[in-house]
């Protein structure tokens, strides 16, 4: 099944991160296929919501979030994961995308979105808004722990809080590396 | 999203934070055991050591990893300083470090 239309090319292989699929007009390939770079043990499965999950340890590890397509003029359109493989062999994530009506060139991002994988841990609009009330939350009431814990949590808690709600403000979502910094981002994962 | 959620976003968790900050501005001008158990939980030398290294090894990775000052140096800071604190308090629940209780 996958190639059924011609495989495409992608700008860059997920490893890990973001990876790009720009396809430029009718007759470009609708299937794009990406071999997964995973560690030994680890295996990968196709989750009913559309989702990739990555298990390693007994355990989900990290997930490819449901795929997302939009078209020059900003439509979504129809698209979906399929994957192939075992953990012996290796495993190869395909994503198709139906271009037909589409306004070109149309973008798609199959987008790895949790996991000390890749270090990062992304939050959605909703999950931004609920992060930036819950770490108030924690600002306020860590006010009232012993000293010298008082200062650390409102200044942390209170700095992601803030952070949170600008990104909100900024239409725009949240990320945090695992070394804590936070940033905001947009596009993919950020719906 | 609305613009009634974009300030409610905003407020909202700006309220709270400036609650926090103000109360413990509060608490620590009021009560002077609560500056001095600050002070007491950053007094070993070791625990502080071992804060700053790992404040600074975040920074430098968050610092090659973006480039932005300001969102690298507050979590480290504060991780840094957490675990300076934590150390403190398991190696001296009571607050003295070694070398002052040597002093004494």
């Amino acid at each position: 099944m996958i190639g059924a239309s011609g495989d495409g090319q992608a700008v860059r292989p997920p490893s890990g991160a973001s990876s790009v699929i720009r396809i430029d007009g009718p007759s470009s390939p609708t299937w794009y296929r990406f071999p997964l770079d995973l560690p030994v043990g680890a295996s990968a499965s196709l989750a009913a919501d559309g989702s990739v999950v990555i298990d390693e340890f007994g355990g989900p590890v990290g997930s490819f979030a449901p795929p997302w397509a939009k078209d020059a003029i900003g439509r979504s359109l129809p698209t979906h994961f399929s994957l192939s493989g075992s953990p012996a062999a290796g495993y190869v994530l395909s994503q198709e995308v139906q271009i037909s009506g589409a306004a070109f060139p149309v973008l798609a991002d199959p987008h790895y979105t949790w996991g000390w994988i890749s270090g990062t841990v992304y939050f959605n609009r909703a999950e931004t808004l609920k992060g930036a009330a819950s770490a108030a939350f924690i600002a306020a009431i860590g006010a009232f722990a012993p000293p010298p814990f008082d200062v650390l949590l409102v200044v942390s808690a209170g700095s992601y809080a803030m952070i949170a709600g600008w990104v909100v403000a900024d239409n725009r979502c949240l990320e945090i590396k695992s070394g804590g910094a936070a940033y905001e981002y947009s596009g993919g994962y950020c719906r | 999203m609305s613009r009634s959620a974009h300030v409610v976003a905003l407020v909202v968790p700006g309220l709270l934070v400036a609650a926090g900050v103000i109360t413990v501005v509060i608490r620590y001008a009021r009560h002077p055991s609560h500056r001095r158990r600050f002070r007491d939980a950053f007094r070993d030398r070791r625990a502080v050591a071992i804060g700053a290294l790992v404040g600074v090894v975040l920074f430098a990775v968050a610092l090659a990893d973006r480039g932005d000052l300001m969102s690298a140096a507050v979590p480290a800071l504060a991780i840094g300083a957490t675990v300076a604190a934590v150390l403190g308090k398991v190696r001296r629940p009571d607050g003295h470090a070694p070398d002052v209780e040597r002093q004494l």
